[in-house]
């Protein structure tokens, strides 16, 4: 059964970097610290280098950054129609949504999802975003899950099971061209 | 009742634009028709005609060619009956692909009728693939209106056919507001317009969304028909149904709905108008979509195929009429044809087929599945005042696979207004979770569903259940 509130064993930092140097630092040492948590639980996914995981900052930058700082093969899934909402000034804009899907190739039952999950929660969290975790157990299994938004509508959520890994979210609202 | 605030502001909103709403007329007329000895046999136009008001005739067999020995007039009755539609379809069948156009032209009610009181969609199916190509293409073009509508006919056709109804509307509106030949007439242009600009947005969003590889391949002319660029093949866009007069009605497909493997129908209740929900309705289903596709490869699936049709096919109601079922009738009914329509289209390939009804539209949903012999793979009721239907035992859904969630401040499930409480245990639904909780490490508050239209939020724990029930994994979903 599904229970909302059970959550992954990393403490999360709550350190909001607000420029992008610091942003930078903060980001590789939260792609290190994965690193070394994906290391030690045997977890077969390749992440990236802290050279790759520099550059973050919008939606979609990040949504790359985390397909990296998880590694594997990507199929990219996203609906080319944006979806309406609402500017600070009251007009209409759009986001940009995404989906991208990860399939593990890994035998039942390996230990990818929770340090997946913590590891993406503590990526998110130094890059400005406000996270949430929660835990599902659905017939395949557990399915760890991060959920994390950021101003104005931005929002990721990623998942993992035993059999993919999935990213998901929208983008904040921007204006029409 | 009480309403939450968006809705209600909405609704205000919508009241200002508020006028009588055009709903067809359903004449009664009748056809004359002359054979000669052999058939089937093309008709000239000269020997049909119309006439108001004429008797009906007895049932006969719905398609295919007159019955042989028809060698007299005979004088078919086309009132409000599938079954007499189907015999005017026939007819249409057999005129010459250069004749159509000039029938269409002569007998306006006979369109209207038709799309009013349509034939079931077997019959359409049967029928569409009876005629000849060149007559295909020219009924498409005499009446495009009847071609979009007619459940039974395959989706790529309806989707031009609706597509070039709307942009030539469109045009003809903007044309009207630009003479301005008289106030009272544009202004009713402008709001007519608005409406379906509102469609327009729906099919064309996101063809200039910022930061998308695939929005070079969507170009359009800015009235949701393809451009240039693109093809309807190309965008994951259906323009289903569509009915540009009065408060409009409209469906559009998320995804492929030829192909799809899980297909969810959304239907929803009061306030949600073609102008102002349409792109929201849109947003949802598509919403929706992201979320089955990413369950399925987490579920270790990652070939199916998802499409959701944001179904706004019918009259919504409003304050002034939510008691009554009037509205929920016409949904019923239109909702039972295209899904009929979906199933008979996909004959030996059906996919899995899940209704998801919300609030008036689930009383809708549950007429559908309780008065028409269709079957469904899933039922789920969000903000569901309920219908005459006292349990799942009387809906034609398969395993009992229906299921209920109710948001917090949502004061409708409770209601029973309609007759039966499907959130109660007597019922015997399955009731979903939508509360969401609060995680204990960061303190964060996971994303819970309030008050009436909550439900298809990103993120919510409502739209994961809803997710998980169109892609036939029900078991999971949380409980209340």
């Amino acid at each position: 059964m599904f229970r909302w509130g059970e959550s992954g064993s990393i403490p999360l930092s709550t350190a909001r970097p607000n420029r992008r140097s610091d942003l930078a630092t903060a980001t590789v040492s939260a792609v290190l610290g994965s690193v070394a948590l994906l290391a030690l639980t045997g977890c077969s996914i390749t992440p990236a280098t802290a050279d790759e995981l520099t550059a973050v900052g919008t939606f979609s930058e990040n949504l790359a950054a985390t397909q990296a700082l998880l590694g594997g093969d990507w199929q990219v899934r996203d609906d080319p129609y944006g979806r309406s909402c609402t500017l600070p000034g009251g007009e209409e804009g759009q986001s940009t949504p995404a989906l991208r899907v990860s399939a593990i190739m890994n035998a039942p039952g390996a230990p990818t999802n929770a340090p997946a999950a913590a590891a993406v929660a503590s990526a998110w969290t130094q890059w400005g975003y406000t996270v949430s975790q929660s835990v599902s157990h659905v017939s395949i299994g557990t399915v760890a899950e991060v959920q994390a938004q950021r101003g104005s509508g931005e929002y990721l959520i990623f998942r993992a099971s035993d059999k993919a890994l999935t990213l998901q979210g929208e983008s904040g609202c921007e204006a029409t061209p | 009742m009480l309403f939450d605030v968006t809705a209600v502001l909405t609704s205000a909103a919508l009241g200002s634009v508020a006028e009588a709403f055009g709903v067809h007329e359903i004449s009664r007329f009748a056809t004359s028709v002359t054979t000669q000895d052999n058939v089937p046999q093309q008709l000239s136009l000269s020997t049909i005609t119309l006439a108001s008001d004429a008797i009906g005739a007895p049932p006969q067999p719905f398609i295919g060619p007159e019955p042989a020995g028809a060698t007299s007039t005979d004088t078919i009755a086309i009132p409000d009956g599938s079954v007499e539609a189907s015999r005017l379809l026939s007819k249409i069948a057999l005129l010459p692909a250069d004749e159509i156009d000039q029938f269409v032209r002569d007998n306006p009610g006979a369109i209207a009728a038709l799309i009013g009181s349509p034939p079931q969609s077997r019959d359409v199916t049967i029928w569409w693939a009876s005629m000849r190509n060149d007559a295909r293409v020219a009924l498409r073009n005499a009446a495009p209106e009847l071609v979009g509508n007619l459940d039974g006919i395959p989706y790529l056709t309806r989707d031009l056919a609706n597509r070039f109804v709307l942009s030539s509307t469109m045009t003809d509106l903007e044309s009207t507001i630009a003479t301005q030949l008289g106030r009272a007439s544009a202004e009713k242009a402008k709001l007519q317009l608005a409406m379906l600009q509102s469609i327009s947005n729906a099919l064309a969003s996101g063809v200039h969304a910022p930061g998308t590889l695939q929005s070079s391949a969507l170009a359009s002319n800015g009235h949701g028909a393809p451009g240039k660029g693109g093809s309807a093949n190309a965008v994951s866009r259906t323009l289903l149904s569509l009915d540009v007069s009065g408060q409009g009605k409209a469906a559009i497909v998320v995804g492929d709905l030829n192909n799809a493997d899980y297909v969810s129908y959304m239907v929803p209740g009061m306030f949600f108008t073609i102008e102002g929900q349409m792109v929201y309705w849109t947003d949802a289903a598509a919403r929706l979509r992201d979320e089955q596709l990413s369950w399925l490869a987490l579920y270790g699936d990652t070939t199916s195929t998802v499409a959701t049709v944001a179904w706004i096919g019918y009259h919504t109601p409003n304050l002034t009429n939510v008691g009554s079922l009037d509205n929920a009738e016409e949904a019923r009914d239109s909702l039972a044809g295209s899904i009929e329509g979906l199933q008979g289209l996909r004959a030996g390939d059906e996919p899995y087929v899940t209704i998801i009804g919300h609030s008036y539209g689930s009383t809708a949903a549950l007429m559908a599945l309780t008065e028409y012999e269709f079957e469904v793979d899933a039922l789920a009721l969000v903000g569901s005042p309920g219908s005459a239907a006292q349990s799942v035992n009387q809906l034609h859904v398969k395993n009992g696979n229906v299921y209920v969630g109710k948001a917090q401040w949502d004061p409708v499930p409770n209601s029973a207004f309609f007759g039966s409480e499907p959130g109660s245990a007597a019922y015997g639904a399955r009731g979903f979770g939508t509360d969401g909780g609060t995680d204990p490490i960061t303190g964060a508050s996971m994303l819970r569903s309030f008050f009436h239209i909550e439900y298809f939020s990103p993120g919510t724990e409502s739209l994961r259940n809803l997710a998980l029930i169109g892609i036939g994994h029900g078991a999971d979903v949380t409980s209340q």
